[in-house]
C-alpha cells in the first residue's frame, strides 16, 4: 500500500498556522515603530525598556513566587492523597469528584466564587488569595499525574523494607517517592504551566499591592502598547528553549 | 492492620480539608448568594428571594445566553472540522514525526495566551478589515483551543489498533465505510472530550470577546465579569454562574452518557 | 522533630520572601494607567525618598469595587472621576484633606472647585478635566461634522468607535434629545435609548481605553472620545479634526482623594503639594493630555498645547454637564437600554 503524504502536510500546516502569532510577537519585538502597524527598522529599544520596568519585573517575581508555591504545596497534598486513596476511604468517591470541580467548571465561575467567599471571609487580596485559587487547579493536575503512576506502583519493595525495619518515612524517601518523582514533576509542570498562564482566575483575587504577570499583560495589552511584551516573551520563549534544550542534553548522557 | 488504615486517612486528611474549605464552601457560598436580595453597595443583604433567577429570564439576558451559546457552537464546529482530522493523522504518522508535532503542539503553551491573542490583533489589523467583529471572536477563539482537540483526539486515535482498520479494508469495505465503522466509534471518547474542553470555554474566555469583539460581544462569561466589576451587583452574578454551572455539568455529563452508547454501537454490529 | 524544624525552615524562607521590599516608606498611589510622566515620579521619589507605587484601575467601577472591599484601606492616593468620588464621600471612604499639610492649595483653579461632588473642596483637589470630543479622519470621512447629529449618518456604517460608559454615551444622546445627563425620568431614558439602537449600524467599536490607537489604525473613522485620547489622536497625526458638539458638551473633573484608611496620608498630602506646583502640575496635563486644573501651570504649558490643554473661553455652563450620580432605578434603566444597544452593535 502506497503511503500518503497528505497526513504529515495537513498536521505540518495546523501546527505551522498555530506558530504564526508567536513568530510574528517575536518579530515585532525587534520593531523600531512604537505603532505595530509599520515596520520602523530593527532595535532593540523594546528590551531597553523592558529591562527599565521594574513593574514588570515584580510581576514576574510574582508570578513565579505564586507559581512555585502552590505547586509545591500541591504537589505535597496531591501526592499524599493519590497514596492513600490505594486503601478505601471514607466519603473517597465525594472528595475525588470534588477536587476536580477547578478544572471542570469554567476559570470564571471560580474566579467569581473565591472573590465572594475571600471578601465574606476578610482575606487580604494579594499573595496568600492567589496561592490558595491555584492550589484549587494545581492539585487536580498533579493529582491525576501521580494516581495513574500510583496505580501500576509495586508495593512489594515497601513493604519488604518496612519488614526489614525501615520507618515509614525511610521507605517513602528511598523507595515510594524516586518511583513517583517523574509522575510528581510532570504533574507540577503541567500546573506550574497553567499558574503561570491564568488570567481569569487571577484577575478576581489580585490585591491592590500584588499583581501576577498575566495581569499586567492583559492590561497592558488592552491599552495597546505591546513591544516591550513582545520582547519579554522573545525572552521567555529564548529561556524555555535553553531549558527544554539542556533537559534534552542531560537525558542524552545519562543514557549513554 | 487498623493503625495502617488510619494512617492512610491521614495521607488523604489535607486533600480532604483543603478541597471542603476552599473548593466545595465556596461554590455553595456562591450558590447561597445566588438567593440572596441585592442591595445597593457590593454587599449583600441576607434576605431569601428569586429575583435574580427572574431577572435571568429577561429577553435581554436570555438573548445574551443565546448568542454565546451559537458562538461557542460556531467555534466547536470549527475545531472538530480542522483538529479532528489533525489528531487522526498525527496519531498515524511514523513516531518519531508523531512525537515531534505533539511536542510542538506543546510549546505554545509556554508562551503567554494573551500575547498570542496580541499578536492575532495585530495580524487582523494590518492584513484584514475583520477586528472587532464576529468572525474576528470566532477565529481566535478557534485558534486558542485547537490545540485541545488535536490532543484529545489525537490519544484516543493514538491507542487505535490499525489491524481492525486494514482487516475492514481487505475485507472490502470502503474507506468511508471503514472510518465511520471503526475510527469513529474508536475515537468517539477522545472527540467528546475535545467537544467538552472547546466548548465551554468558548462560552467564557471572557478576554478574547473582550479584545477582539470591540466590545459588542457578550459571552455568559462577560455577563458574570459586568456584574461583578461594574454594576456590583453580587446576587445576580451568582445566580448566572449557577446557571452556566448547572449548564457545564449537563454537558458533562451528556458526553460522559454518549461514550457508552458509541461503544456499544461497535459492539452491536 | 527533624520534620518540624524543616517545616519551620520552609516557613520562614517563604515568609521573608513574601516580606522583603516592606521596609522603605511607600506611597500607593491607585488610578488609571498613564497619569503620570515618570519622571514627575521619579523626581518626587528623588525628593522625599519615598517610593511610589503605582497601581492600577480599568473603570472607576472596578476602583470602587476595590475600596469598598478593602474598606477604604490598601491605597494612598486615589484619582478618579467625579461622580464614583461622590458615591466615595458618601460611603465615607475618603478622608478629609488637611491643607495645612498643602502649600500650594492656592493654585487650584477656583472653576473646578465646588463641585457637585465635593461641594465644600474638603475631600478632594481636582486633576485634570476633560471634555468628550468628536475626534474624525477628514481624508476618510465626507462629512463636516459639527455635532453628536452627524454620528448617525449613513455614510459612517460600521466605522464610529464609542467610549465605554454608558452614562456618557447614553448622556450624549440626552443632551442631543435636549435633556439633561442626568435626567432621572424613565421616559426620557428610555427615548434615548431608542435613539441609541438607531445609531448601532454605525457602530463598529466600544471601548474606554485608547481609542486614539484604533482612530490611528484607522479600524474606525470617527470616533466619540475622551479629551486625553483626543490628544494622544492630535499629537500622533495633526491630520484629524476634532469637534466640541454643538448641542452641548459633556464634561468631567478628575480629582485626587486620600482613602479613609490609607496608611501613609501624610505622603499623600506631600504629593498632592507637590502635584499643584505649577511647573510639575503643567508637565503632567502635558503629558496626560487633559485640561489644567491649575491656574499656577497655566503659564508653564507651551503655546503649542496651550488652546487644547486649557478650557474655551467662551464656555457655556449651562450648555457643559458633568455626569452626576442618579438613582438605582434610573441606572437599572441605564443597564437595561445600553444592554440592548450593545446587542443591537453585533
Amino acid at each position: 500500500m502506497k503511503k500518503s503524504k497528505f497526513p504529515l502536510i495537513y498536521v505540518a500546516v495546523v501546527t505551522a498556522i498555530l506558530y504564526i502569532p508567536i513568530i510574528v510577537a517575536v518579530i515585532f519585538s525587534f520593531n523600531d515603530s512604537r505603532l505595530y502597524t509599520t515596520w520602523g527598522g530593527f532595535s532593540l529599544r523594546w528590551y531597553e525598556t523592558l529591562f527599565k520596568d521594574e513593574d514588570i519585573f515584580e510581576a514576574l517575581l510574582n508570578s513565579l513566587l505564586v507559581g512555585f508555591t502552590s505547586c509545591i504545596l500541591s504537589a505535597v497534598i496531591a501526592t499524599a492523597a493519590a497514596l492513600g486513596f490505594r486503601k478505601k476511604q471514607p466519603f473517597s468517591g465525594i472528595f475525588k469528584s470534588t477536587s476536580m470541580i477547578p478544572i471542570m467548571v469554567p476559570e470564571i465561575i471560580l474566579g467569581m466564587a473565591f472573590l465572594v467567599f475571600f471578601h465574606f471571609l476578610n482575606l487580604p487580596f494579594g499573595f496568600i488569595t492567589l496561592v490558595i485559587a491555584h492550589m484549587t487547579f494545581c492539585i487536580p493536575y498533579i493529582y491525576l499525574q501521580v494516581s495513574t503512576r500510583v496505580a501500576s506502583l509495586d508495593i512489594a519493595p515497601t513493604e519488604a523494607a518496612r519488614m526489614l525495619g525501615a520507618g515509614p518515612l525511610r521507605a517513602f524517601f528511598t523507595i515510594t517517592l524516586p518511583d513517583l518523582l517523574p509522575s510528581i514533576l510532570s504533574g507540577m509542570f503541567i500546573a506550574f504551566a497553567m499558574s503561570f498562564d491564568d488570567v481569569i482566575i487571577s484577575m478576581f483575587v489580585v490585591g491592590p499591592k500584588f499583581n501576577t504577570l498575566p495581569i499586567k499583560i492583559y492590561t497592558q495589552v488592552k491599552t495597546g502598547i505591546t513591544p516591550e511584551i513582545n520582547a519579554l516573551c522573545t525572552l521567555m520563549l529564548l529561556v524555555t528553549v535553553i531549558c527544554l534544550g539542556a533537559s534534552k542534553l542531560l537525558k542524552g548522557r545519562k543514557v549513554k | 492492620m487498623k493503625s495502617k488504615t488510619r494512617s492512610d486517612f491521614k495521607k488523604v486528611l489535607p486533600l480532604y480539608i483543603f478541597t471542603l474549605i476552599f473548593v466545595l464552601v465556596p461554590i455553595l457560598y456562591a450558590i447561597f448568594l445566588s438567593f440572596m436580595t441585592r442591595t445597593n453597595t457590593w454587599s449583600v443583604e441576607y434576605v431569601f428571594t428569586l429575583d435574580n433567577y427572574r431577572e435571568l429570564l429577561k429577553p435581554i439576558y436570555l438573548s445574551t445566553f443565546a448568542d454565546s451559546f451559537k458562538l461557542a457552537v460556531a467555534v466547536t464546529f470549527v475545531d472538530i472540522i480542522v483538529g479532528y482530522p489533525a489528531g487522526l493523522f498525527m496519531a498515524r504518522l511514523p513516531e518519531k514525526q508523531r512525537n515531534f508535532f505533539f511536542a510542538a503542539l506543546t510549546f505554545p503553551f509556554w508562551i503567554n495566551s494573551i500575547v498570542r491573542i496580541a499578536s492575532i490583533i495585530v495580524l487582523l489589523r494590518t492584513y484584514t478589515t475583520i477586528l472587532y467583529s464576529y468572525e474576528a471572536v470566532v477565529i481566535t477563539m478557534v485558534y486558542a483551543l485547537l490545540p485541545f482537540m488535536i490532543y484529545s483526539v489525537y490519544s484516543a486515535a493514538v491507542k487505535l489498533d490499525n489491524s481492525a482498520l486494514e482487516a475492514a479494508r481487505m475485507l472490502g469495505a470502503s474507506k468511508f465505510r471503514a472510518f465511520l465503522d471503526i475510527t469513529l466509534p474508536l475515537t468517539a471518547k477522545g472527540l467528546l472530550s475535545g467537544i467538552t474542553l472547546t466548548f465551554i470555554p468558548s462560552m467564557c474566555l471572557i478576554y478574547i470577546s473582550d479584545l477582539l469583539g470591540g466590545g459588542k460581544f457578550i459571552l455568559a462569561g462577560n455577563l458574570i465579569e459586568n456584574q461583578l466589576m461594574k454594576t456590583h451587583n453580587l446576587p445576580l452574578a451568582a445566580a448566572i454562574s449557577v446557571v452556566l454551572m448547572i449548564f457545564t455539568g449537563t454537558v458533562i455529563l451528556i458526553s460522559n452518557r454518549l461514550e457508552p452508547v458509541a461503544k456499544r454501537r461497535r459492539r452491536a454490529r | 522533630m527533624k520534620r518540624i524544624l524543616a517545616l519551620t525552615l520552609c516557613l520562614t524562607f517563604l515568609l521573608t520572601l513574601v516580606g522583603c521590599g516592606k521596609k522603605k516608606e511607600t506611597l500607593t498611589i491607585y488610578t488609571w494607567a498613564g497619569m503620570f510622566p515618570d519622571e514627575v515620579i521619579d523626581a518626587f521619589e528623588e525628593e522625599t525618598g519615598i517610593e511610589v507605587n503605582y497601581q492600577n484601575f480599568d473603570t472607576d467601577e472596578n476602583m470602587l469595587m476595590t475600596l469598598e472591599a478593602s474598606e477604604g484601606s490598601g491605597y494612598d492616593l486615589v484619582i478618579a472621576d467625579d461622580y464614583i468620588i461622590e458615591q466615595v464621600i458618601s460611603e465615607g471612604l475618603a478622608q478629609e484633606l488637611d491643607t495645612s499639610k498643602i502649600a500650594n492649595y492656592k493654585n487650584i483653579n477656583p472653576t473646578f472647585q465646588g463641585q457637585f461632588y465635593d461641594p465644600d473642596d474638603k475631600y478632594t483637589v481636582p486633576y485634570g478635566a476633560g471634555i468628550m470630543q468628536i475626534a474624525y479622519n477628514p481624508d476618510k470621512v465626507d462629512l463636516d461634522i459639527k455635532g453628536y447629529a452627524d454620528l448617525f449618518d449613513e455614510s459612517l456604517e460600521g466605522r464610529v468607535g464609542v467610549v465605554g460608559n454608558n452614562r456618557v454615551v447614553t448622556g450624549v444622546i440626552l443632551k442631543m434629545l435636549g435633556y439633561s445627563m442626568n435626567t432621572e425620568s424613565e421616559k426620557e431614558i428610555r427615548e434615548a435609548g431608542k435613539k441609541l439602537l438607531e445609531l448601532s449600524p454605525n457602530i463598529n467599536l466600544i471601548k474606554d481605553e485608547y481609542l486614539n490607537e484604533d482612530l490611528l489604525a484607522g479600524t474606525v473613522d470617527v470616533a466619540l472620545v475622551y479629551q486625553s485620547q483626543a490628544t494622544l489622536t492630535a499629537m500622533e497625526n495633526s491630520n484629524f479634526k476634532f469637534v466640541m458638539p454643538e448641542e452641548g458638551l459633556g464634561f468631567g473633573i478628575m480629582g485626587m482623594f486620600v482613602p479613609s484608611k490609607a496608611e501613609n496620608s501624610d505622603a499623600a498630602h506631600q504629593f498632592i503639594n507637590y502635584i499643584l506646583d505649577g511647573k510639575t502640575g503643567a508637565s503632567c496635563f502635558e503629558w496626560m493630555g487633559y485640561c489644567s486644573t491649575n491656574s499656577a501651570a497655566d503659564e508653564y504649558i507651551s503655546d503649542d498645547f496651550k488652546s487644547l490643554l486649557t478650557l474655551p473661553e467662551d464656555l457655556n455652563t449651562e450648555n457643559a454637564e458633568i455626569i452626576q450620580n442618579i438613582d438605582q432605578k434610573a441606572l437599572d434603566v441605564h443597564e437595561s437600554i445600553w444592554n440592548a444597544f450593545v446587542n443591537a452593535c453585533q
